[in-house]
């Protein structure tokens, strides 16, 4: 990719709930107070413009800072999945089995893929874009993740495929949720395969 | 016990994602990638990018001076191609290199590295500059990366423990995998139109290749299969005699109980069977049947072998390969034995030198349902290399898997196969490949005998692909948690990278038909040959020295000369049957062979300086006529001296030149007729070389008498 991806390093960064978004920085430079809950940033990564697009573009509501309907291309490092689900037997199960699948029909080795339990309902999994050949920066990068997403999980009853919007907010791994009160952890493949749930 | 998956949530913690895994590109995820974002609607921004990148590329071109852009994924097959259209016209592997080195810098985007350049060429400059090599994908391997994990782990592990090429593996592992698919599911390619799993199969390979070790280890699983369905059968049977003695004793004058269901023998593999056994065999499996053949060319010969070859059995195979109902009359019955949908998939082994015996002259399209495989012989060497059994337990799974899918029934009880569908991207490849291979058999240089074997390859992409797609399906149903595939029914899909995989598959098959109908065609041309010159021949009692001396000048471009002496050792040296004891009577044995009436052979008389030579040349090709000018040594008439017999003597033409010139004629006729762009060619020795080619003669003519056959 070279020095396509260059510069891409910012994020919108939401501390304490997603309605405290709108405050861009360079990703490196986040850290999550300890122990607040709902902590988030986006997945994908901006250039400078989107700092500047949000202090140019204040919201007509509250005159702040806004990201809102930032026109300019991003850059995505993984291609997300979230399987979500009421009953997280069905979102474990079905993340379970797509890993498998994709491992049979595209070898692709379960131990690249980042693994998160959502520490709530469900799990969230990220496929590095080296497996992909890395996406090149774009204005449609979310909605070609989106179609990406769909083709490798076909017929998914738990995948939610709302997050696939550029400026998606995605929760902080190792922080808090809010409701639960349980972490967004980390597991490796066969932590998921043979946990309990 | 196992951890509750929400304790691990309750503090931070931490863990090194993708340890020890090198994040690299997957080709099949990177071009699933690149197709659905073509798939999405473009942005303005994206294109205005496009339009920059095609500018680019026009520019790139254009400088390039060159209005042909061979792109990446086309670059090996277009050099190919090419590269066979110059060793046709006998172009040495040097030259050729040289020019697609030219052209690879010239057309290529990017171009292809020398070394690759260097071993297409080195590749095509293998085969004689006069035997066609149509195909472009000679090269081609065994794609064991089209198959899924499991199964292509099989083929590696059990190429490098029996040692031999993974294709007599993978071959018949995909019609085991057939036959346990059988009638129980199909793919709709569109409505009214389905393929099933069948396949038609067999390895080729010189005795010794270790064919049968690959065939029972690729059909372990149908055999295993079996044995467990036999004890079953015996069971049951012993059950049966059981019931059925304490239903006849509770037979009462006004009453009958139902008597006991006598149970069928289910069978999943057949060998060495009659049709007529084959059919009943069928009736009691619906789901289809498995024919093992080690040796296919004795399926071949059985065929009709009670009926004074006048029987249906080659019929009946034609049909069973479309799935067609079949019945069959049987003595003393008035009801014929039916089976509503035939199902069978052939696996087999043939030795190269007896490939012939399948086509036997017939032209009914038997053998264009075979998929071939003809790998490059290995040497044998011992390895310690063995199959694991974890491996061997996986490929049976599949097979168990696919064993599994019931096969459903309509209202009479008929098999009703449950329908597969694809995916709307998997059809936009499978058409894509369709088309492909209909635009392949329509082009002006497509040779005649391949367009049978191409036509069928058109249904093998359909049947390859729900092969793949279901055993990938049986796969994940190992591997994955149960839950998901009770989620996902296993009827879902066949998925794009399931047909991209049959694509890869059938260019495997495309090729190795090439190489097999290559053979088959020219082994034709050259036993009608000798057949006429063995008819002669035998009148004189010297059929194998005839046989011989034909071959032998055949492969001197027809003609040699020599003293008798020189002939006679060489003929020793090569054990021909026959002989006489000394040279002059071998001289006087060729001279009555070279006499017969209508024979191919031509024999003039001459001198090397003082010795007396023998000039023997083939009237079939084209340079009798220049013998006598075209050499050196003087020619003096009759006289044989030392010879001991009356020569032929030296005449300015073979005596049935006429008949060689009409033959010419009549070949270039047809040339024009089935190729009219060569009618407007004034090239004459281009047009010599393309009635070989095409196979109207079996010889290249000389030019001039091609410039008479046009004149006249």
């Amino acid at each position: 990719m070279g020095g396509l991806t260059d510069g891409y390093v910012y994020v919108d960064t939401a501390t304490g709930g997603v309605h405290r978004r709108n405050h861009v920085i360079k990703h490196s430079e986040y850290r999550p107070p300890k122990g607040t809950p709902d902590c988030f940033t986006t997945y994908l990564r901006f250039t400078k413009d989107l700092l500047d697009y949000a202090q140019e573009n204040p919201s007509p509501k509250t005159g702040r800072p806004s990201v809102a309907g930032y026109p300019g291309p991003a850059l995505a490092n993984c291609l997300p999945f979230d399987f979500d689900s009421k009953d997280p037997k069905q979102a474990i199960a079905e993340a379970i089995g797509y890993v498998r699948l994709w491992e049979s029909r595209w070898h692709l080795p379960p131990e690249a893929l980042r693994i998160f339990w959502s520490g709530m309902k469900g799990i969230s999994i990220e496929a590095p874009a080296e497996l992909f050949g890395g996406f090149e920066p774009s204005p449609s990068i979310a909605k070609h993740l989106k179609a990406l997403a769909v083709a490798m999980a076909p017929e998914a009853k738990t995948l939610d495929a709302s997050i696939y919007e550029k400026l998606r907010l995605w929760r902080v791994p190792n922080t808090r949720h809010g409701t639960s009160g349980l972490y967004k952890v980390p597991i490796t493949i066969q932590e998921l395969t043979s946990c309990e749930y | 016990m196992n951890t509750n998956i929400a304790d691990l949530a309750k503090t931070p913690r931490s863990i090194a994602h993708a340890k020890g895994v090198a994040l690299e590109q997957i080709p099949q995820l990177a071009d699933l990638f690149h197709s659905v974002v073509s798939l999405e609607h473009e942005t303005t921004y994206e294109k205005e990018a496009a339009t920059a990148k095609a500018a680019k590329k026009n520019e790139a071109t254009a400088a390039r001076g060159t209005e042909i852009v061979i792109e990446e994924g086309q670059r090996n097959i277009a050099l190919a191609k090419l590269a066979g259209t110059m060793r046709r016209r006998d172009m040495s592997e040097e030259a050729i290199f040289a020019a697609l080195k030219v052209e690879n810098e010239a057309k290529c985007n990017p171009p292809l590295p020398e070394a690759e350049v260097r071993t297409i060429a080195k590749s095509i400059g293998r085969y004689k500059a006069k035997e066609p090599v149509y195909e472009p994908s000679d090269l081609t391997a065994f794609p064991t990366e089209a198959l899924p994990r499991t199964l292509r782990k099989f083929v590696e592990e059990a190429a490098a423990s029996i040692g031999c090429p993974p294709a007599y593996l993978g071959v018949p592992m995909l019609a085991t995998l057939a036959s346990a698919i059988g009638n129980s599911r199909v793919l709709e390619v569109k409505t009214n139109y389905s393929e099933s799993a069948t396949l038609y199969t067999a390895i080729i390979g010189d005795p010794g290749s270790s064919k049968t070790p690959a065939l029972n280890l690729a059909t372990a699983p149908a055999s295993k299969k079996q044995q467990e369905l036999e004890r079953e059968y015996r069971e049951a049977l012993a059950q049966y005699n059981r019931e059925n003695r304490r239903w006849e004793d509770e037979i009462y004058e006004d009453f009958t109980p139902d008597p006991p269901q006598e149970p069928v023998y289910q069978r999943t593999v057949v060998q060495d069977i009659t049709v007529e056994a084959l059919t009943e065999r069928l009736v009691d499996n619906p789901r289809g049947l498995l024919s093992n053949n080690d040796e296919i060319s004795g399926w071949v010969r059985s065929m009709d072998q009670y009926k004074g070859g006048k029987g249906n059995d080659r019929q009946f195979w034609l049909s069973t390969w479309s799935n067609n109902p079949i019945f069959v009359d049987r003595k003393g019955r008035k009801d014929p034995l039916m089976v509503p949908r035939s199902f069978v998939a052939i696996v087999g082994g043939i030795q190269p030198g007896i490939l012939s015996e399948l086509k036997n002259d017939r032209e009914d399209g038997l053998l264009d349902r075979f998929l071939f495989s003809f790998p490059d012989p290995l040497p044998t060497r011992w390895s310690d290399t063995e199959i694991s059994e974890e491996t061997m337990a996986a490929y049976e799974g599949i097979y168990e898997g696919l064993y599994g899918f019931s096969v459903d029934t309509d209202e009479n009880r008929n098999p009703s196969p449950r329908l597969v569908t694809f995916t709307p991207q998997a059809k936009r490849v499978f058409i894509d490949a369709y088309d492909s291979l209909s635009e392949e058999m329509e082009s002006p240089d497509f040779p005649q005998h391949l367009k049978g074997p191409w036509s069928k390859m058109r249904s093998y992409l359909a049947r390859i692909s729900l092969i793949i797609g279901m055993a990938r399906i049986a796969e994940m149903k190992n591997l994955g948690p149960r839950i998901l595939y009770d989620l996902m029914p296993p009827e879902a899909v066949i998925s794009e990278s399931d047909v991209k995989a049959a694509v890869v598959l059938i260019e495997y098959f495309k090729s190795h038909a090439c190489k097999v109908y290559t053979r088959l065609h020219n082994q034709r041309k050259k036993s009608t040959s000798n057949t006429r010159n063995l008819t002669n021949a035998d009148a004189d009692k010297g059929t194998d020295l005839a046989q011989y001396l034909v071959q032998f000048l055949r492969d001197r471009d027809g003609y040699w000369q020599g003293m008798t002496s020189q002939l006679y050792e060489i003929c020793k040296a090569a054990s021909v049957s026959g002989l006489p004891g000394g040279d002059g009577a071998f001289g006087k044995q060729v001279r009555k062979i070279a006499n017969a009436p209508d024979n191919d052979l031509v024999l003039n008389e001459g001198w090397r300086g003082k010795d007396p030579i023998i000039k023997l040349s083939l009237s079939t090709v084209g340079t009798v006529g220049g013998v006598g000018s075209t050499h050196t040594e003087t020619t003096k008439g009759t006289d044989s001296r030392n010879e001991g017999e009356k020569a032929t003597t030296d005449q300015p033409e073979p005596t049935n030149h006429k008949d060689y010139l009409a033959e010419i004629r009549d070949a270039v006729e047809r040339l024009f007729n089935d190729h009219p762009e060569h009618g407007k060619s004034p090239d004459t020795e281009a047009i010599a070389v393309e009635l070989f080619w095409w196979g109207y003669l079996n010889y290249i003519p000389d030019e001039r008498d091609v410039e008479v056959t046009l004149c006249s």
